[in-house]
């Protein structure tokens, strides 16, 4: 029988109806060019459909704050992209805010008891992404665009009791720090290694995370998994 | 003029559960892994400029549409970059080689990611909407403009080929030409 393995193949794995599949079937055990047709066709598919995978997390998020901030622009200006981008950062801030308030505290492995619980508390909060409050913060974000580092969430609450302002950035490369500002001086760790000098800064690594708190007052914390981009953030608004 | 909160409320209610399959589609068009996100994004803003003036029936579809054609800007937009940067004599096409060599530096992502991105574009965007975003053949017409059987033939041609890709044997049933497919 002459005919077209490709295209019998092709329609058997998608529009054939039950009669013609039935009898392209009874064809197939004889014929070993459409059989090697649909072999490989259906193993194509399979590798196609298992390479399905859900969104990242925060696209969702990040498409509502892009459309919100769309809607309050003039709709003769669609594609003005700086106040679209500050009203997506805002907007990013209170949704991170608010996912903050919708879930526990603790997800991951438990922060080592040695800690302080208010740096454990700050090494959870970093690691499960989550802001300690849903109040939009009265100050700005520190620049640090010279570690190509922008600021993608902000907000003020309470880490285990204590007030502070939290901001978090990322690079272009996905590396995320945070930074919490606090009216008080946080806790030194018993882990924690001074970074030399009176009052110095010191720093201490918990969970894969480097956490630095300033030198002087003692009131700024500095976490990230990139423990260079730490140091780096730490020489640039003068914390070491 | 302003839009309406309701009106991208309602916007974002009928468009939201399809960013996995947006961001599917955005993967597989995308120039540079960096610029999926941007891409869909650039999608909804898209799609959102347009809700006002039509609703449509398949908002899947419309959305998938709008993304393959804010792909297509995106790719002519580096296209012209690149062509602006070169000092040189301009460069060639782009051929099947350059696409491999661009997928390999997609370092992290699965063998199939990797192979899907050595087939040739129509057939990419074919398997990636059928088989990975879930939409018929029918509505892949619909989406790329293409007659339903080319788009059956691409989608059977894509699947042989990554299948004999993954298995590591050479493939003539990606690159066949063209003129196969306007025969269907």
């Amino acid at each position: 029988m002459k005919h077209d393995a490709e295209q019998l193949a092709a329609a058997y794995l998608t529009t054939m109806r039950r009669r013609g599949r039935r009898r392209y079937e009874a064809h197939l055990l004889a014929c070993e060019p459409c059989w090697r047709e649909v072999c490989l066709a259906r193993r194509g598919r399979q590798l196609a459909e298992a390479s399905r995978e859900a969104a990242p997390p925060g696209l969702r998020d990040e498409i509502r704050a892009a459309v919100t901030a769309a809607a309050t622009v003039p709709a003769d200006r669609p594609h003005a992209r700086a106040p679209i981008a500050l009203a997506v950062a805002m907007t990013l801030a209170m949704v991170a805010g608010a996912t903050m308030a919708a879930l526990p505290w603790h997800h991951g492995p438990p922060v080592p008891a040695t800690a302080p619980t208010v740096l454990a508390a700050a090494v959870a909060s970093y690691r499960d992404n989550q802001l300690p409050g849903t109040a939009v913060p009265g100050e700005l974000a520190p620049d640090l665009t010279r570690l190509s580092l922008h600021p993608v969430a902000a907000a003020t609450g309470q880490l285990d009791g204590m007030p502070v302002t939290t901001f978090t950035y990322v690079n272009a490369a996905g590396a995320r720090l945070a930074i919490y500002r606090s009216t008080r001086p946080f806790p030194e760790a018993a882990e924690a290694h001074a970074l030399g000098g009176e009052d110095s800064a010191w720093t201490m690594r918990s969970s894969g995370i480097t956490v630095i708190c300033a030198r002087g007052t003692h009131t700024m914390l500095l976490l990230g998994s990139d423990a260079a981009l730490v140091k780096q953030a730490g020489a640039v608004l003068h914390a070491t | 003029m302003r839009r309406g909160t309701g009106d991208h409320e309602e916007f974002l209610r009928a468009t939201l559960r399809h960013a996995d399959l947006l961001h599917a589609l955005a993967a597989r068009l995308a120039v540079r892994p960096a610029d999926v996100s941007d891409l869909v994004q650039e999608t909804y803003l898209r799609a959102f400029a347009a809700w006002h003036s039509r609703r449509p029936d398949d908002v899947g579809a419309w959305l998938a549409t709008i993304c393959l054609n804010v792909g297509r800007d995106e790719r002519r937009r580096h296209s012209r970059r690149d062509t602006a940067l070169h000092d040189g004599p301009l460069p060639d096409i782009p051929d099947r080689a350059d696409t491999a060599e661009a997928a390999l530096e997609r370092l992290g992502n699965s063998w199939v990611e990797t192979a899907l991105w050595t087939l040739p574009e129509t057939q990419r965007i074919a398997i990636t909407l059928m088989d990975v975003c879930g939409f018929t053949a029918a509505q892949v017409a619909a989406i790329t403009g293409a007659p339903r059987g080319t788009v059956l033939a691409r989608v059977h041609r894509g699947r042989k080929a990554l299948a004999l890709t993954i298995r590591g044997e050479p493939s003539r049933a990606a690159t066949r030409g063209a003129g196969d497919e306007a025969r269907r």
